[in-house]
């Protein structure tokens, strides 16, 4: 593990919400390292800030105060042009909800990223199906997400998330809508993601039986991160 | 009341779609109202230059000349005309006599055939107004034998100036060669084409002394006080003169040929405007049935909550209303303060160089819209018809979503 | 590209019902505007081809003023071998002379105004079509110098038939008065009942011994192989005549018919604004459905966007979608007009219930639509613009959706 290679560094990340007068401080100055190849999971009860920081991180969102450096661009500072291109080569996400394109196979979703990044048509269709193997999908390359169950639906999203090779893969409580089965077959396999790849996993979660799989636990509540885990303490 | 709110924040709910639909009707509408009051201005000018500057509301002839016309179908106006209008005719409001036929005419070193037309200038004064039709030199004056009017389109053709003498050759009453020579006073411009091109008038008097046709005549015109009474004037003067081989005809069959134009154009204008009127009517399907599809689960709700269909399509018709009516409102007024502006404002089709086409249609190339009952209920109708069958389908549909149907899709 | 395509054109068959309304709205406008312009273009080409096939050929040669002041002492005497010079033009198939003059025909018992016109019967047959359109009779032989060929309405108007007696009067050069008899030889019929209301022929050599102007013409006739282009058979032409003294102009048919030119100018301008009407009410529908299209699939977009998509392509999706549905709507529209298109053109739209009207109008009652392959293609490209271009408004907010939405709880 190259735990002295940083990924990511946050600093000081504040975010308010303003939905009209009423002001809602979401995240009151997290900081947070993430080191080359951890598997760390972000939990805490509902409406710390989990969906909030994790957006931030991935340059969905802006903080409103604070600094993200992500493979040494300052994400806080980068233009829009500049976050998609992170989005697209840097960053992996997946999503509670799944997200699949409907009308997209399984094999067509995954190949949908690497388009992005103009890999030649042949060569996006091999390693689509390399990857839907690699996360135990090799028969159903050509389903609709409609005729995919859940568990295999998000596993067509952790495909999609690593199908360009980030350091770095987001997910926001990937587990929330599968049975715990299905839970367990996708941490494992994203385990082994991490290991094999040395792909660098943050995810969100409630269920406990999740957590116990992080090599990592970062605890928040209210905004702020309570506990960072593993030792690896961000200075308050 | 409580549908009233519920279909008018529905329509809220979805601002930009029912503002575009709205607009939609806006455009259709309004454009339509304007176009059949254009085409009604342009064509009741048509109508009004021929019958106002030439041909009169009514005409009456011996029996047979007009299908055929010779010059030897002549009547007497003295004792065939005059006395059976005695005790007035309700509606007529003036009439005059003339003797109309063809013949060659030369100024200097052209010739020229022309329809030549004997008047009688003090009573055809009176109601056709000459004088105002003088582009050059002036009107006949009263007992001016020797004086004649050229149109101002053949004037201009054959370089014929005012004070030109003419000669006139053609045949008499009895089939023989006669001639005459005129003066030219001035030049007419009467919107009438046949007139403007090709026509020469001459005094009644001279007419019928140079045709050796004393005391005859072979058309009258006749002028109804307005032409509303033109039906009505027909079939009185058809009733006194019908038995003395007389015939009464109205101007719809004295020039069909212009009456059929505006039709045929009327059938263009209406097709046109429907095509239109049909396009926007797809937007207006488009807005309610996906108001309906996006709203299943809801109107499935409201029908297990126990609401029966009537009620969901009740929903939908009332939505329907206070959008739609929206657009009727701000189409008819923009409709109408365009066609009033421009009955006023006429448009000039003189600077696209159209001034050869009017003249040839016997138009202004000015043309005034005109608003009538029939320009506004005619478009209001059409766009109502066309938004009703595009309601039919989106109603249909939401009658038939069932509660179950609503649980089992998932939006 | 293939893959943005590739989701457009699914997207197409999720909502079929709002694909099939556009599809419909677009198609329906298209085929009105295709059918309406045939129809135009088969009134203008009406006219246009009598004018050409009857009245004015493609160029015409006058003496100078002729046009402004129409009358048989505008006319000129050509110059030896002035025909066979104008023949050998670049582009140039055949040329005729004429000697035209307004004229009073009188039959038994009526009399009309006519326009008689002199004609070399060989040399006509080659420039114009009188020769195909008698109906009745024959054409005028090189020495048939006391026959008349007049128009069916003509010949109804006079109550006259073959072989019967005409009498035509007219001035001469010396401004004597003459008057000659004639047979009705021959009778057209053609698709323009002015014309052969007012038209009639007879040959050169009478027509200029009826108006003792043995060597004159008042105009030469000329027919080109090709209609278009006739700027540089002008330019030859009028090369040819400056040595004539310069008292000839030389003049392509749309010169000599203003009326002509601006009816032309006139149903182009309708055609225009009714084309630029449509498809502003298309705009509606197309605007009102992209931009559902949009909403409906926020968070779809904005996932694409979580994923490294850039605003520029979600626009360009969105804009490949309109563009399809665009081409369906084509495809609907414009197959449909060219089916009652192709079937009008080939069996006349018969409007004979407005004989009279048509007539007023100066055409005949039978019109046959025509569209252009090229303006078949301008009017398919000119829709599918209108489609994108109305649909830029929606791309460009699906551009502007954020990618917080991708993770937003509905
Ligand atoms: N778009 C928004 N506008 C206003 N307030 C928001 C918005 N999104 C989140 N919040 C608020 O910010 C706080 C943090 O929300 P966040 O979604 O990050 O919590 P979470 O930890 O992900 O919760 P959960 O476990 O329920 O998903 C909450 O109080 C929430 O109400
Ligand atoms: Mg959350």
């Amino acid at each position: 593990m190259l735990a002295d290679e940083l990924v990511l560094e946050a600093h000081g990340l504040k975010k308010i919400y303003l939905s009209g007068e009423v002001q809602t401080p979401a995240l009151r100055g997290v900081d947070l390292s993430l080191g080359q190849g951890e598997f760390v999971s972000v939990v805490g009860p509902s409406g710390c800030g989990k969906t909030t920081l994790l957006n931030l991180l991935g340059g969905l969102d802006r903080p409103t105060q604070g600094r993200i450096t992500l493979d040494g661009t300052r994400l806080d500072l980068a233009s829009e042009k500049e976050l998609s291109k992170v989005r697209l080569n840097n960053i992996g996400f997946v999503f509670q909800a799944y997200n699949l394109f409907p009308v997209l196979s399984a094999a067509e979703n995954v190949e949908y990223v690497l388009m992005l990044r103009n890999v030649p048509a042949a060569e996006r269709r091999r390693k689509a199906l390399e990857l839907l193997g690699a996360v135990g999908l090799a028969g159903m390359a050509d389903r609709r997400p409609t005729r995919l169950s859940g568990g295999q639906q998000q596993r067509v999203a952790v495909a999609r998330a690593i199908s360009t090779n980030p350091r770095l893969v987001l997910a926001d409580e990937p587990t929330a809508n599968l049975d715990s089965g299905s839970a367990g077959q996708l941490l494992g396999m994203m385990e082994e993601l991490n290991r094999q790849r040395g792909i660098t996993f943050l995810f969100s979660t409630h269920d406990p039986r999740v957590v116990e799989r992080a090599h990592r636990v970062v605890r928040l509540r209210d905004g702020l991160v309570v506990d960072d885990g593993n030792g690896n303490h961000a200075t308050v | 009341m409580i549908l009233f709110k519920l279909a008018w924040r529905n329509n809220w709910r979805h601002r930009w779609r029912s503002g575009l639909t709205a607009a939609a009707v806006v455009f259709g509408l309004s454009i339509t109202i304007w176009g059949f009051c254009f085409t009604e201005g342009s064509h009741e000018q048509i109508i009004r230059n021929s019958v106002e500057s030439f041909t009169g509301h009514v005409q009456v002839h011996r029996k047979g000349f007009h299908d055929d016309p010779s010059l030897r179908k002549v009547f007497y106006p003295d004792s065939q005309f005059v006395p059976e209008l005695e005790g007035g005719v309700p509606g007529l409001a003036n009439y005059s006599f003339r003797i109309s036929t063809f013949g060659l005419a030369s100024v200097g070193e052209t010739s020229f055939a022309a329809m030549i037309v004997g008047i009688q200038p003090e009573r055809e004064q009176e109601f056709i107004h000459w004088d105002r039709k003088i582009e050059q030199g002036r009107y006949l004056h009263p007992g001016d034998i020797n004086g004649a009017l050229v149109g101002a389109d053949l004037a201009e053709n054959l370089g014929i100036g005012i004070g030109d003498t003419v000669i006139i050759v053609t045949q008499d009453y009895y089939g023989s060669l006669c001639g005459a020579l005129r003066v030219v006073r001035g030049t007419v411009r009467s919107h009438a084409r046949e007139l403007d091109r090709g026509g020469l008038l001459i005094s009644l008097a001279s007419a019928r002394e140079m045709l050796s046709m004393q005391g005859m005549a072979n058309t009258a015109v006749v002028m109804a006080t307005g032409s509303e009474q033109v039906p009505q004037l027909i079939s009185e003067l058809d009733n006194r003169l019908g038995a003395g081989g007389l015939e009464v005809i109205g101007w719809r069959r004295i020039m069909p040929d212009i009456v059929q134009a505006v039709e045929l154009d009327n059938v263009f204008g209406i097709l046109t405007n429907l095509i239109l009127l049909l396009v926007i009517g797809f937007t207006v399907l488009n807005t309610f049935l996906m108001s309906v599809m996006e709203r299943i689960r809801e109107f499935g709700i409201m029908r297990s909550l126990g609401a029966s269909p009537g009620r969901v399509v009740g929903l939908i018709v009332v939505e329907a209303a206070l959008l739609v009516g929206l657009g009727f409102v701000l189409a008819n007024i923009v409709g109408i303060g365009a066609s009033v502006y421009n009955s006023v404002h006429p448009l000039d089709f003189s600077e696209m160089g159209g001034d050869e086409l009017s003249k040839f249609y016997g138009m202004d190339p000015r043309i005034y819209t005109r608003l009538t009952w029939q320009t506004l209920v005619y478009p209001n109708l059409f766009v109502a018809v066309v938004i009703l069958l595009a309601l039919i389908y989106p109603a249909w549909r939401a009658a038939r979503i069932s509660p179950a149907e609503a649980v089992s899709r998932r939006h | 590209m293939g893959i943005f395509i590739r989701i457009a054109w699914r997207n197409l068959w999720r909502n079929y019902s709002r694909s099939l309304i556009m599809i419909g709205g677009i198609g329906v406008g298209l085929f009105g505007l295709l059918v309406y312009y045939g129809i135009s273009n088969g009134f203008i080409n009406q006219l246009v081809e009598v004018s050409i096939e009857l009245e004015l050929g493609h160029v015409q040669v006058t003496r100078r003023g002729y046009y402004q002041h129409p009358v048989q002492s505008n006319s000129f005497t050509p110059a030896n071998s002035l025909m066979e010079r104008i023949e050998s033009v670049h582009g140039v198939r055949a040329a005729a002379g004429r000697l035209s003059a307004a004229v009073l025909v009188n039959s038994a018992e009526k009399s009309n105004r006519v326009d008689l016109v002199g004609i070399d019967p060989e040399r006509e047959g080659r420039v114009t079509s009188i020769r195909n359109m008698i109906a009745q009779g024959e054409y005028l032989g090189p020495g048939q110098d006391g026959k008349i060929v007049i128009g069916r309405k003509l010949a109804e108007h006079l109550g006259v038939g073959l072989g019967d007696k005409l009498v035509v009067m007219t001035q001469d050069s010396e401004n004597e008065l003459q008057s000659r008899l004639f047979r009705v030889g021959g009778i057209f019929e053609t698709n323009s009942p002015l014309w052969e209301k007012t038209a009639a022929f007879i040959t050169l050599r009478s027509m200029r011994k009826l108006l003792g102007r043995p060597l004159q013409l008042t105009a030469i006739l000329v027919r080109a192989e090709r209609e278009k282009s006739l700027e540089p058979i002008v330019a030859g032409i009028d090369s040819l005549v400056t040595g004539e003294g310069s008292a000839l102009e030389v003049f392509e048919w749309k010169e000599v018919s203003p009326l002509l030119a601006q009816s032309i100018e006139m149903f182009d301008f309708f055609v225009w604004v009714f084309y630029l009407i449509i498809y502003l009410a298309m705009a509606f529908g197309v605007v009102n459905i992209m931009l559902m299209v949009v909403l409906d699939r926020t968070r779809e977009l904005g996932v694409m966007r979580a994923i490294g998509t850039t605003p520029g392509q979600v626009m360009t999706m969105v804009l490949l979608e309109a563009a399809l549905l665009g081409v369906a709507g084509i495809i609907v529209g414009g197959g449909a007009a060219w089916l009652l298109n192709g079937y009008l053109a080939a069996n006349g739209l018969d409007l004979g219930r407005w004989a009279d009207g048509m007539e007023f109008m100066g055409l005949g009652s039978v019109i046959y639509p025509r569209i252009e392959p090229l303006e078949w293609l301008v009017s398919f490209l000119s829709a599918e613009a209108a489609v994108i271009v109305s649909s830029i408004w929606p791309a460009w907010r699906s551009a502007g959706i954020e990618p917080v939405r991708a993770i937003q709880f509905e």
